[in-house]
């Protein structure tokens, strides 16, 4: 085991590689924790929950969301039509996954019965934190 | 060995044994090239998996099955801020009214962190653990400490 594990984090951001691809916008398919990741800033932020599904993050700076953390995505990708899952990979981090993931949102919001303000507000904030990225963004 | 990962020990508060706390290496490198504010903070990850004052057990999901994954929660003095026109990060103070939490899976491999806001009575649990989280597990006391 590295028994100097901080050491090893200090090393990383002195590096070159250290924030190198930050202006690269992309979506991600955390597979340990079964959740797709997408933020658009390097800020300091809290994590807000928004349901079982959806976390969004805020920045502390000026409270406003820059992204979210989508979980359960192998269950909520299940029901949806399967001949839309053959033609993404959930697996990858590529910009392909923007169109899965606005389903996946779309899914969870409307298979979870609860119905809150908050609820409403947060998945549209998660939407917009999308909108941000200047990719194909067609829903297959 | 595990070849794919980055790992370090941490005495587990629970029954005091040592055991090895993993981070993918995608993860790892990931959050290297494109997040370095989150990469920065596996300092306060680590900090917090040292020093934990809460571990909660089952993350509950409406669609699957998260038992035995875990949640530990501490507060540390400082944590990370990222500084974009440097290119680096620096220790500032860590807002009082949030907590840290390091999520593990089944393997203890960190799955995610991050902070959130503190309980309103608990202040070293996140909010709302009854409907987040199985059950407590671990509690930190002046006797354990």
């Amino acid at each position: 085991m590295e028994k100097d594990f901080t050491k090893q984090l200090d090393q990383d951001i002195a590096g070159s590689d250290f924030g190198s691809k930050q202006d690269d916008l992309q979506m991600w398919y955390n597979e340990r924790g079964d959740c797709i990741q997408f933020k658009t800033m390097n800020v300091s932020a809290i994590r807000e929950r928004i349901d079982e599904c959806l976390t969004l993050y805020i920045s502390i700076e000026d409270q406003k969301p820059i992204g979210f953390q989508l979980k359960d995505i192998k269950a909520l990708a299940n029901l949806l039509d399967v001949d839309i899952m053959v033609k993404a990979d959930i697996t990858s981090s590529d910009k392909s996954l923007i169109s899965i993931t606005a389903l996946i949102l779309f899914k969870a919001y409307t298979q979870i019965p609860e119905s809150t303000d908050r609820r409403r507000t947060g998945y549209g904030e998660a939407f917009k934190t999308m909108a941000k990225k200047d990719l194909e963004t067609s829903v297959i | 060995m595990i070849r794919n990962a980055h790992t370090f020990p941490i005495k587990w508060p629970i029954d005091g044994k040592e055991i090895e706390i993993r981070i993918e290496l995608k993860y790892y490198t990931r959050l290297l090239f494109y997040h370095p504010n989150d990469f920065s903070n596996f300092h306060t990850a680590y900090e917090v998996l040292n020093n934990p004052n809460r571990i909660f057990i089952d993350l509950k999901r409406r669609f699957s099955n998260s038992k035995n994954k875990l949640c530990v929660a501490g507060k540390t003095r400082y944590w990370r801020k990222y500084v974009v026109k440097d290119n680096t990060s620096i220790s500032v103070l860590f807002p009082p009214h949030l907590v840290y939490l390091v999520f593990l899976d089944e393997e203890n491999y960190i799955i995610e962190h991050g902070a959130e806001r503190a309980d309103m009575i608990d202040s070293l649990s996140p909010r709302n653990c009854e409907t987040r989280f199985g059950e407590l597990l671990w509690k930190k006391t002046s006797q354990n400490n």
